[in-house]
């Protein structure tokens, strides 16, 4: 076998061209099925990053008959979190209440419809700690009539860190109402919804200013091991439970027709490698009919005729796919560690997606593996067809072959 | 003898047709011959050489090697043979282009199952050929005349008990073919290594020590040559 191996191997460079670009094919399929998988991966976890550090944890509740499409914050819905639930919670993990809300900010001539999310500034962040985000100046003080706006809130209406605001907003008996507040902190979350229309209030600000009582629209809790079980214990209490991945349900849909059709994409690169692997080597048995029959004639078995020249097209589809891999592998571990930003795509769409706007590609071995031995193996099933046909050739005709 | 051809008849399909290379031929070479297929293009000299050195099979008839039928062996089988018992010329040398002489003389005992250090013997053969300083040169670094002394040494490393040369000093101008052709009748002389030829080259037949003549797919003379 290693004989044959170390022919099939030269053999490759007597058309060293046809070769390479044959491999190209094996080599981008190969690669861009790493990176497609890596990136979708990414933005998977993304989806779920953003969702549990900044609205949602592991399980999320929210009042029997609240909105539950994420977009629509109804005050009037809103309710005390009941003892009972608040036990529930105590006894699966760390928990936090919110109450969010519609508001205007306005700056001098300009205004802007934002959420504002009310917390507490105690349990808040135990179920999000907010590692990562990054803020320009600091959180509110409870109390000290300061607020925290996103950063490209904070950039749209040109505030600065220290300047005042008003906020207006309806409050929960409908009544309108509006506060001075000082802007203290400029945030960037992994949220790009919220950097571009979140602003923070502690209770003690947000109470006076929308008449808040005791009523709150969401509670987040985070837990270990089973989301699904944690919200079974915890629903029915008034408030109704859904999971991290029951919320980012719609956005991972999204990613799932996505990979769908990158799926799609490789196989058709794939495809066509196959059909360039079959072809380069239909063509070398095609050009070698008389070595062909040279070597029967000196007495090598048609099956080790078959097998050098599936290892030719072996030799090639897993050279190709490592290089390939090592290419597409590469970028996704480099872009897994360094991210890639995509504040510009994200920012033309008004920030409306819930996810950061910096991507982290999602490496691990398996897809590297797994395409590895897809491009190889279809590199060896394309060279079966053409590898039968020159084991077939009869010695006594090849021989003469010009 | 060593091998033979009883009673064998070749036909091919040519489209509609049924076209007879051999018709009912008997002939056998013997140990030590250095024996010369003649005959004029389509004569049958050529099919008689695959069918003594099983690259074909006969339609009916029988061809014996060491007095066994060997016709109706599988193609492994019929493999097996040639790469033990039996040594190729051909009229276009070939060499196995990516692998260099020595490889290329190698190959032949790799093939014929030789077991242990092949590296003398392949040096033996081809310093037989005048080639010991050419070990590392593969066929395209090589002459017309010195691909054709390594496929001599290809076919002659393995001791085969016949060597098969099909029209071998067809495509090599005059002086290399009487160079090679003068190589063949040392070996024959000195070691007593078997040849068979096919040819209408009357240099050839001229050092042959038995000519068969065959036209139209028959043996018309067999003769002793002007080399016996």
């Amino acid at each position: 076998m290693s004989f044959l191996l170390a022919i099939a191997a030269r053999n490759l460079f007597r058309n060293a061209a046809r070769t390479a670009i044959t491999s190209a094919a094996v080599f981008f399929g190969v690669a861009l099925s790493i990176l497609g998988w890596g990136f979708v991966g990414g933005l998977d976890e993304n989806v779920l990053r953003a969702a549990r550090t900044t609205y949602a944890g592991d399980v999320l509740l929210r009042p029997d008959g609240y909105p539950t499409d994420g977009l629509t914050y109804a005050l009037a819905d809103a309710a005390p979190v009941p003892p009972d639930l608040v036990s529930a919670l105590d006894g699966i993990g760390k928990w936090t209440a919110r109450t969010a809300f519609s508001a205007r900010v306005v700056s001098g001539p300009d205004a802007q419809r934002i959420t504002v999310w009310a917390y507490d500034g105690v349990r808040d962040p135990e179920v999000f700690p907010r590692d990562g985000w990054k803020v320009e100046g600091r959180w509110p003080q409870p109390g000290a009539g300061e607020v925290a706006l996103g950063y490209r809130l904070g950039r749209l209406l040109e505030i600065e860190e220290g300047e005042e605001v008003v906020l207006q907003t309806r409050t929960r008996d409908g009544a309108i109402n509006a506060n001075s507040f000082r802007v203290v902190g400029l945030i960037r979350s992994d949220n790009s919804a919220l950097d571009s229309l979140g602003a923070w209030l502690e209770y003690a600000d947000a109470t006076p200013l929308a008449l808040l009582g005791d009523a709150r629209s969401h509670v987040a809790v985070r837990v270990e091991g089973d989301h699904d079980a944690a919200a079974k214990l915890v629903a029915g209490k008034g408030f109704h439970a859904s999971t991290l991945e029951q919320e980012c349900d719609d956005l991972l849909a999204l990613n799932r027709i996505r990979r769908k059709s990158l799926s799609i994409v490789v196989g058709m690169i794939m495809l066509i490698a196959a059909v360039g692997i079959a072809n380069t080597v239909i063509m070398a048995a095609f050009e070698r009919v008389r070595e062909v029959g040279t070597l029967l004639a000196l007495g090598m078995r048609r099956r080790d005729i078959r097998v050098l020249f599936m290892l030719e097209g072996g030799i090639m589809g897993l050279s190709a796919a490592i290089l390939g891999a090592c290419a597409g592998g590469s970028a996704v571990a480099w872009w897994s560690k360094n991210g890639i930003d995509f504040s510009g795509p994200l920012e033309s769409m008004g920030g409306s997606m819930a996810m950061s706007t910096v991507i982290y590609t999602q490496f691990n071995w398996s897809p590297v593996a797994a395409a590895i031995t897809f491009g190889t193996a279809i590199a060896v099933l394309a060279s079966l067809w053409p590898a039968n046909w020159a084991a077939r050739i009869v010695p006594a005709d090849a021989v003469k072959a010009d | 003898m060593i091998c033979k051809l009883v009673g064998v008849t070749k036909s091919y399909p040519m489209g509609d047709l049924l076209v007879q290379a051999l018709r009912n031929v008997t002939v056998g070479v013997g140990a030590g011959e250095f024996t010369v297929f003649a005959g004029p293009s389509g004569s049958g000299k050529s099919t008689a050489l695959n069918l003594l050195g099983c690259l074909d099979r006969p339609s009916s008839g029988e061809v014996l090697l060491d007095d066994k039928n060997v016709a109706s062996l599988s193609d492994d089988a019929l493999g097996a043979v040639r790469a033990r018992r039996i040594g190729f010329i051909f009229q276009s040398f070939n060499l196995i282009p990516v692998l260099t002489a020595s490889e290329n003389v190698d190959l032949a005992l790799r093939l014929a199952g030789v077991e242990g250090p092949r590296a003398e013997r392949v040096e033996s053969a081809l310093k037989a050929v005048g080639l010991q300083d050419y070990l590392h040169r593969r066929p395209s670094q090589l002459s017309g005349g010195q691909q054709q002394r390594v496929a001599i040494a290809r076919a002659l490393v393995k001791s085969p008990a016949i060597v098969i040369a099909d029209e071998p000093t067809a495509n090599l101008d005059s002086t290399n073919g009487e160079a090679i052709l003068d190589l063949m009748r040392e070996m024959n002389q000195k070691n007593g290594v078997t040849f068979l030829f096919s040819t209408h080259d009357p240099m050839v037949m001229s050092r042959a020590r038995r000519v068969v003549r065959l036209k139209d797919g028959e043996v018309v003379a067999d003769e002793a040559g002007a080399g016996a």
